[in-house]
């Protein structure tokens, strides 16, 4: 018996090394065609960016997490929309951007109502930590999706080149102008070493 | 050398702000939190293959290659049609084309021109055709012709 469930066992973790294994293209070919495992793998590929995506929107970890979940779900309903097979990180960062400006908008319309002591309480936490929110909140959205992109699971410039839909260049320099800028707003407020 | 450690130092005030722990995907809470947009994901097995098959068309005439490969097959196919084209045919089209009373279509010179265009059928069908054209037309003949004729074939018939 327990031959049994261990061959089983072995025999899931074998397709889904092998599922980890296969390109976007053939993954996103599958989940069209009503794939689970292949839909779940770009997800789990994919989960990362999107919440970065989301997170430099929305300004939350947890509601980042949902608005991620969510871009999925829609994902997964609007599958068969999806023209070119290789454009499916674009297109999945597009539904995430979505989804995440409607969850920010009904933040907004909340938050006047909410409760002004617990905005104040997450920005007394640490000094710092502020400062850097404060310099990324001043770049634009899409140097802010960059910057989150880039420094929140350590995403290569090739990975984000397959997100955002730009090349190799175009990001280094965009994220060289976005450092800048920071860099400067650090300065300006006490960061006196950051030059660049 | 002291660009280089800046650049470091806010990579680092960077990282320490935004880096938390790597998201992860939760396949099972997902399915569960979504249900029915899962059940519609697995829904497309059946059909997935359907729906697909009419965009393959659109690919390959998007390419500039397979147009003009297309193209060419378009052309071969109606060379191929007009080369192949029953010869007997060929005869028929030209020479009611080019003749206008039986006379002239049983002449030598359209007669030889048939016969090079389909041969000895040719020569048969454009005389078929010829005779046809001599024949009055149905329509025009007189009831009362019609009835002196029977009235002979019956007087025939007694004889």
């Amino acid at each position: 018996m327990e031959a049994g469930s261990a061959k089983i066992l072995s025999g899931a973790l074998e397709k889904e090394k092998s599922v980890a294994q296969k390109p976007d293209t053939v993954l996103v070919k599958a989940a069209i065609n009503g794939d689970a495992d292949s839909f779940t793998e770009l997800c789990r590929r994919y989960y990362p960016a999107m919440v970065a995506i989301a997170h430099s929107i929305l300004g939350d970890r947890h509601l980042a997490e949902d608005a991620a979940q969510q871009a999925f779900a829609k994902a997964a309903v609007k599958l068969q929309q999806l023209k070119k097979e290789n454009r499916f990180a674009g297109w999945l960062a597009v539904i995430c951007r979505n989804v995440a400006k409607d969850m920010a908008r009904r933040i907004e319309n909340l938050r006047t109502t909410e409760d002004l002591s617990t905005i104040a309480a997450k920005s007394r936490d640490d000094g710092t930590a502020e400062t850097v929110r404060e310099a990324i909140s001043k770049l634009s959205a899409s140097a802010r999706e960059l910057i989150f992109l880039r420094y929140y699971d350590g995403m290569s410039y090739e990975q984000i080149s397959a997100v955002l839909g730009i090349s190799e260049q175009a990001i280094n320099g965009r994220l060289r102008r976005a450092k800048k800028k920071m860099a400067d707003y650090l300065r300006r407020n006490g960061f006196g070493e950051v030059q660049l | 050398m002291k660009k280089h450690g800046n650049e470091k130092r806010l990579d680092e005030l960077i990282s320490q702000t935004i880096n938390t722990e790597k998201p992860r995907f939760d396949t099972e809470k997902w399915k569960q939190k979504y249900p029915e947009e899962f059940q519609t994901l697995l829904s497309h097995a059946a059909k997935g293959n359907s729906i697909r098959q009419p965009k393959i068309l659109k690919v390959i005439l998007k390419s500039p290659l397979t147009k003009l490969a297309a193209a060419a097959v378009i052309i071969v196919a109606i060379g191929f049609f007009i080369v192949h084209q029953s010869p007997s045919e060929q005869a028929d089209t030209t020479v009611s084309k080019v003749t206008k009373s039986p006379a002239e279509m049983l002449t030598a010179t359209s007669l030889i021109i048939a016969f090079r265009h389909g041969g000895i059928e040719a020569i048969e069908k454009q005389c078929d055709k010829a005779l046809e054209m001599q024949k009055p037309p149905l329509d025009k003949l007189d009831i009362k012709e019609l009835f002196t004729e029977i009235e002979i074939d019956l007087e025939r018939t007694e004889l």
